[in-house]
């Protein structure tokens, strides 16, 4: 009933389907490294699309995400609405060129923007902390998710590679 | 883009603030040590949750009046648009609490304090032996609640030279002992002290952050949080291609698992049987996806998959 565990479960919902498409959309990849980026791929887009992008960090890591599987059918069209979102902003950014700063306060937050996505985009270092609250408790969701994930897998994974 | 839009009306998928605030307010044990603002916790929960929404302002304002007495000056929402041009909403929150927010600083300076700000932590604390062990739900919904609270303290100043304003023809502010009485510095001033509001609600999420004094240790342990978690993902996405042979796991019996842990114990009949029938339902709708025909061509296809 608590609303983490709620939002753990919007998480697996999204995960499952992001993962089901990109399994069908994708030639079985043999690489370990291509499959890690796929789950991880995968994994960010559920977790934005359950924030429901009324957040800036959810919007921008979908449009992030749009770049790395531009072949991919789900992806774009998922990806359609909010990349056009976050063009725009993305171009102004790009614009103003880049200001680094010397003093504490000021270099970590440019630091902190750097690591939410979509925080550079954010001026008022206000919305910036929440962005960031509302982004540790999702990555967080997301991080137990896996774990819980990868410790069933590991104990039933010798069961299903002897089923196939 | 407005920013602010997106912090207003939830929908039903981003489950953060509203159930929060509910749960939150139903939980909280209620706190006696005086000042207005624990008797806000005290309030009925349509009551609170009044003015934690953006509802109309009326009601909320005859309660908390009410509450505070008949000695707090009125909000004054003209001179809070001066300073807070961005978001009326804002402004309607930050001004119905700021009769609550003179008492309570009133409160703090005094010397009784340490023990009501005490029994305030120590109330929401005692919330995590009560529900379950996710503390960062309990941290966030004390953090939503800390934040209010904070909000209303940072146009405490405002409201307070804004009344001597009305009283004076010439621009007579009373200010803090050492600080400047510039209309840019007093806006400067509430949002700086928004700002660490927010701060301090960061530093309750992010473990072991409390005893760190200064912002720019708090917004280290937030980065350093951050990026660990981060290379958490990274990490357990290695591990779970490296188990798997295929990226398509199988997850009829993780999810069968899983909802048993998730449920932590306290397994409701119906909430698994809901976990067991929606992958067979139409998806939920996303926000961002209004591609119904393209999400009913997936579920058959894991129907015919699974």
């Amino acid at each position: 009933m608590s609303s983490y565990n709620m939002v753990k479960q919007e998480f697996i919902k999204k995960w499952i389907t992001t993962l089901h498409i990109l399994d069908c959309s994708v030639e079985h990849p043999l690489n370990v490294t291509e499959r890690k980026n796929a789950i991880k791929l995968s994994s960010d887009i559920a977790m934005a699309a359950a924030r429901s992008s009324s957040t800036v960090w959810s919007r921008a890591l979908i449009s992030r995400s749009g770049n790395k599987t531009a072949n991919k059918p789900m992806a774009r069209r998922v990806l359609k609405k909010a990349r056009n979102r976050m063009k725009n902003r993305c171009l102004t950014l790009r614009r103003n060129g880049n200001f680094t700063a010397k003093s504490g306060v000021r270099r970590r937050t440019e630091l902190l923007k750097r690591l939410v996505p979509g925080g550079e985009l954010i001026e008022n270092k206000d919305y910036l902390i929440r962005e960031t609250l509302d982004y540790i408790v999702y990555l967080r969701a997301q991080v137990d998710v896996m774990r819980t994930v990868a410790a069933v897998d590991s104990v039933t994974g010798n069961l299903t590679n002897d089923n196939n | 883009m407005d920013l602010t839009g997106g912090f207003g009306p939830r929908s039903g998928v981003g489950p953060v603030t509203d159930d929060e605030f509910r749960q939150l307010v139903t939980t909280m044990p209620p706190e006696n040590t005086g000042g207005s603002f624990t008797a806000l916790l005290e309030m009925p929960v349509t009551q609170a949750m009044e003015l934690l929404h953006f509802a109309d302002s009326s009601s909320s304002q005859a309660n908390i009046t009410k509450l505070a007495g008949d000695n707090i000056a009125p909000p004054h929402d003209p001179f809070g648009t001066l300073t807070f041009p961005s978001n009326s909403l804002l402004l309607d929150r930050a001004a119905r609490f700021s009769v609550i927010a003179t008492e309570q600083n009133g409160y703090i300076s005094s010397a009784d304090t340490p023990s009501s700000s005490a029994n305030l932590d120590g109330g929401v604390k005692a919330e995590p032996s009560e529900t379950d062990s996710f503390s960062e739900n309990q941290n966030s919904k004390h953090n939503k609640r800390k934040e209010r609270e904070k909000k209303g303290k940072s146009s405490m100043k405002k409201t307070k030279s804004s009344v001597e304003e009305d009283k004076l023809p010439y621009v007579h502010v009373r200010a803090r002992r050492g600080q400047a009485t510039d209309n840019h510095s007093l806006a400067e001033r509430a949002r700086r002290e928004k700002i660490n509001a927010r701060m301090k609600l960061l530093q309750e999420l992010v473990p072991g952050c409390d005893k760190i004094q200064g912002t720019a240790l708090v917004l280290d342990e937030i980065i350093n949080h951050v990026q660990s978690l981060q290379r958490q993902v990274e990490m357990l996405s290695m591990r779970l291609a490296a188990v798997n042979p295929r990226t398509d796991f199988n997850l009829d019996t993780i999810l069968a698992s899983e909802s048993g842990s998730l449920m932590d114990g306290t397994f409701n009949g119906e909430s698994y049987h809901q976990l067991q029938q929606w992958p067979y339902d139409g998806y939920h709708q996303p926000e961002w996806g209004r591609e119904e025909d393209h999400h009913q061509d997936f579920s058959n296809q894991v129907k015919m998959e699974l």
